[in-house]
């Protein structure tokens, strides 16, 4: 594929030297986590202090999401937005659709405890939280595309979190290296929330 | 085939919720059926593709559709293929993606001690 030199000139000059490896990345990701989970947190009081209505409230927390879901994406490309594709954009824009639909479930379950006198800000805010690893699922499903096209990785490995896992990652995880084909074919990844551990998965990727 | 093209300020809750309804909402009642199957239609369009986004604002549509949206006053000539250039992100999302992703990554840095 030709890449026009303006282009190349401009991802070069606009990338994060901090991002600069996988393992920055996923650092940093992590942290834009914390603060995602620290503006929620922020955003559940001001709904729970009566500053807000829950349709602000609702607006708000998604486009929180946003912002996390388009950071994470960035991050995948090692901080060069000028790297960002249409492609990648779409898959941003098919995350937030989803955790879209879980934050409209979420606004009506707030109501309903509303008005029955029981919404309490640690509630509020620990659901809004598990939006956070959500992130993960961003930045490894355009990281893994970027590992195979720009990196020329042919295999990915489950790594599994240092701290608690679930079967069903630990299952991914003994697959050991295997192929970006076959691992396209199991169509999962850390923070997608579609294994037993939900959405509390904090497993990573590896590719060589 | 043609598009159509939302406003994401005007239209962005319904769109991001894939609800479209405020579309709806804005249209005399005669037209409210044909765009009913539309939303519809363009809902299964949109979040099939691994394209499809709630902000993006170009909805290719066609068949049966296309042709109840040529009954359909919409109030702006719909733009062709060519002129939307496919599936767009506005640039007031990405410009505030961007801004924000200055932002975690000057307080990373900071953290890291870089």
């Amino acid at each position: 594929m030709r890449i026009p030199f303006a282009s190349i000139f401009k991802s070069v000059r606009k990338q994060a030297p901090a991002l600069r490896t996988l393992e920055q990345q996923v650092k940093f990701v992590r942290f834009r986590q914390e603060l995602f989970r620290q503006d929620a947190s922020a955003l559940a009081e001001r709904l729970l202090r009566g500053e807000i209505s829950l349709a602000d409230w609702q607006r708000q927390f998604k486009e929180q999401v946003k912002l996390l879901h388009g950071t994470s994406a960035i991050a995948a490309k090692g901080g060069k937005k000028a790297a960002m594709t249409q492609h990648d954009w779409g898959i941003v824009g098919a995350q937030c659709k989803k955790q879209y639909k879980y934050a409209n479930d979420f606004a009506r379950a707030v109501q309903e405890k509303a008005e029955a006198g029981k919404l309490t800000l640690e509630g509020v805010s620990h659901r809004m939280g598990l939006y956070a690893n959500s992130g993960t699922d961003t930045f490894y499903q355009i990281r893994t595309e970027w590992a195979e096209d720009e990196e020329g990785a042919t295999e990915v490995r489950w790594l599994l979190s240092p701290v608690e896992n679930c079967r069903e990652c630990v299952e991914l995880h003994d697959l050991g290296w295997i192929s970006l084909g076959e691992f396209g074919q199991i169509g999962q990844y850390p923070g997608d929330g579609s294994r037993l551990c939900g959405p509390n998965c904090a497993c990573s990727l590896d590719y060589r | 085939m043609s598009y159509i093209e939302f406003d994401p300020e005007k239209h962005k809750t319904a769109f991001a919720d894939g609800r479209l309804f405020e579309i709806q909402a804005g249209l005399p009642n005669e037209n409210r059926q044909g765009v009913s199957r539309l939303v519809k239609v363009t809902e299964q369009a949109v979040y099939e593709d691994a394209l499809a986004s709630p902000w993006f604002f170009a909805v290719q549509v066609g068949g049966e559709i296309e042709k109840q949206l040529d009954r359909l006053d919409l109030g702006q000539p719909l733009p062709t293929a060519e002129a939307l250039g496919g599936w767009r992100i506005t640039a007031d999302n990405v410009r505030r993606i961007e801004a924000d992703f200055d932002r975690s990554l000057a307080l990373f840095e900071q953290q890291e001690g870089r």
